[in-house]
């Protein structure tokens, strides 16, 4: 799938920067994740990652260098500007892909069973 | 030849169970039309929001600040994602609703249907013992402050065990969505129809009353005839239709006036385990007791989609998600005076709302946020974070939430949602009293209630289906 190639380094960097894994069970999470999007949805993911890589770096911190090859430092400050950057388009590209990043990351079964809560609803009946 | 119906109702929301029940059991044959499927329980919240929401959860209005709004696409409509609360429309909006109208619009007997959907929906208290940690901890943080009126909501319900899970498809099947409510026991019935996966592609008045085609799962088309058609599809879609095919001497008004009651929700970190995702998450609410456009309600997010609503990144997400099972959060929404429009470049399926905050709506929304605050601070929380994208938005304590400089914080700034789009076929506007459209053709959803209700509207959305369900079958008002 073209899109999870477009976000998998971002998500890898973002996992390893948060300290988040492991890296299988995250591709997993994403290839599931991305499956249940719509095609349009899928698309609009994969151009944000790549603008997340690639132009955010340049165009929020001045460096010419992908968002994974960032020191930490740099990759915290990237996505704090992220986070508050009030411009519109950005906004709404950031939390597209905020949704699906941080979801694969701290939604994983791993992360939440630290909290002691788990996915699995007993499924009682057809709602 | 088409087929023949009395009635033909798209969209299975609140609005479209409710009044294709009404007329079913009045004795006509009606097909119900529905876009989405029926819905399963998932273990997932993250997979119930990508099936069941409209555009996979990702529909936002655009303006000065960006502002999801989460809205169903699935047997049940909205109702089956929502929270299940329930509170009446305001007496003094259907008083206004009256004196604006030419006398068929009357309080009183809307009154009538809104007790007949509250009886149907079997709404009640929330029972205390399924209150969630939020919802206690809020109410015992008002008492703290000495602040009265903090109380349990009213919701549709019948068994509830306080699963946390109402917005993402019950588990227990308890909360009662309109498909539960009004059409379990329709189905399979002679002279009615439910079509799933379905979608209405045009419509067209004829002599006799209204062809409509539709397209069916799998591309097949289907042309069904009817005395007359409602549509229900929601104050987002509703308007696409009543636009592209003309319907009405005022179809250009259609899409815009659209409220939002834009929400936004505190979080606040306790010392001890909470497990914030058992209980009623909506449990408990407030009016706010000096501005009645602020209504306080109970939210909690489940944690595999939480880390999406934290206006926090990085580092300080990944702190705050570890210690979140002692989190616990409440929201706050506006009743809104800022006004929006609806524009569909791309069809019916990508409705791109236009919304401007005003000054006033803004300004009440940040006052709502600080009361929060203040109130999960009066109940021992440790620490507060505001839905403020950019600092200053995490508190460790009254004093520095009190002396927190919010002049520079713009409505672009803040992390707010809205579930409760309305006003886009205002009644009065774009339909007339009794919804009609024009020959054979009626609207009825959230779209026409003609002014943000400042309450859930979904009792509201009921009682006006079951008001038009009396009125297609000729039947006296109450």
């Amino acid at each position: 799938m073209m899109s999870a190639s477009l976000v998998w380094p971002l998500l890898r960097a973002y996992a390893r920067h948060a300290g988040l894994g492991p890296e299988p069970a995250l591709r997993k999470e994403l290839d599931r994740r991305l499956l249940l999007s719509p095609a349009w949805v899928r698309a609009g993911l994969g151009l944000s990652a790549l603008l997340a890589r690639w132009l955010a770096p340049l165009f929020l911190l001045g460096r010419l260098r992908r968002f994974e090859d960032l020191p930490q430092d740099e990759r915290e400050a990237l996505l704090e500007r992220l986070q508050q950057d009030p411009r519109l388009p950005v906004r709404a590209a950031f939390l597209g892909l905020k949704s699906l990043v941080s979801g694969c990351c701290y939604g994983a079964p791993g992360f939440l069973e630290r909290l002691d809560y788990r996915l699995a609803v007993p499924v009682e009946n057809d709602a | 030849m088409p087929e023949r119906f009395d009635f033909a109702v798209v969209g299975s929301g609140a609005a479209g169970s409710a009044v294709a029940a009404r007329l079913f059991e009045g004795g006509s044959r009606v097909l119900l039309v529905e876009r989405g499927q029926r819905a399963r329980v998932l273990p997932d919240a993250a997979e119930a929001v990508s099936r069941y929401y409209a555009h996979g959860g990702l529909a936002a209005s655009i303006g000065n600040c960006l502002l999801p709004i989460p809205t169903g696409s699935v047997l049940g409509g909205t109702t089956t994602i929502n929270s299940g609360t329930c509170l009446r429309t305001p007496r003094e909006a259907l008083v206004r609703w009256e004196r604006s109208g030419s006398g068929i619009f009357r309080a009183g007997s809307f009154e009538t249907y809104l007790d007949q959907a509250w009886e149907r929906l079997r709404v009640r208290r929330a029972p205390e013992e399924t209150a969630s940690a939020s919802s206690r901890l809020f109410l015992n943080g008002l008492e703290r402050l000495g602040i009265p009126g903090g109380h349990l909501l009213e919701r549709s319900e019948s068994g509830c065990v306080g699963s946390g899970r109402c917005c993402f498809v019950c588990p227990k099947g308890a909360k009662l969505s309109a498909d539960k409510a009004f059409l379990e026991s329709l189905q399979g019935r002679p002279g009615f129809d439910l079509a799933l996966g379905t979608s209405l592609e045009a419509v067209r008045k004829e002599p006799s009353g209204v062809l409509i085609r539709l397209r069916e799962p799998g591309g097949k088309r289907r042309e069904v005839s009817c005395k007359a058609l409602v549509l229900s599809c929601g104050a987002l879609a509703s308007p696409y239709f009543v636009r592209r095919f003309r319907l009405g001497p005022n179809f250009r008004l259609a899409g815009k006036g659209l409220s939002l009651h834009p929400a936004s929700k505190v979080f606040a970190l306790f010392a001890e385990p909470l497990r914030g995702w058992t209980g009623v998450p909506q449990g408990a609410g407030l009016l706010d007791p000096e501005d009645s456009r602020v209504r306080y309600e109970g939210v909690f997010v489940p944690p595999e989609l939480a880390a999406l609503t934290m206006p926090l990144e990085g580092l300080r997400l990944r702190w705050w998600m570890e210690r979140y099972d002692r989190a616990a959060s409440f929201g706050a929404m506006i009743k809104d005076r800022s006004r929006g429009s609806l524009g569909y470049p791309l069809g019916p399926e990508f409705p791109v709302p236009r919304y401007d905050m005003l000054r006033e709506d803004f300004s009440l929304m940040l006052r709502g946020m600080l009361f929060l605050g203040r109130v999960f601070f009066a109940a021992g929380a440790c620490r507060v974070v505001l839905p403020l994208n950019r600092p200053p938005n995490e508190f460790s304590s009254p004093e520095e939430l009190a002396a927190a400089d919010l002049s520079r914080v713009r409505p672009a700034d803040l992390q707010m949602m809205a579930f409760h789009p309305l006003g886009t076929c205002g009644m009065g506007r774009v339909a007339d009293e009794n919804l009609r459209l024009c020959e054979g053709v009626y609207v009825c959803d959230g779209s026409v209630v003609c002014e943000s209700l400042g309450v859930n509207p979904q009792i509201t959305i009921y009682a006006f289906a079951l008001r038009l369900g009396d009125h297609l079958l000729g039947r006296r008002a109450p």
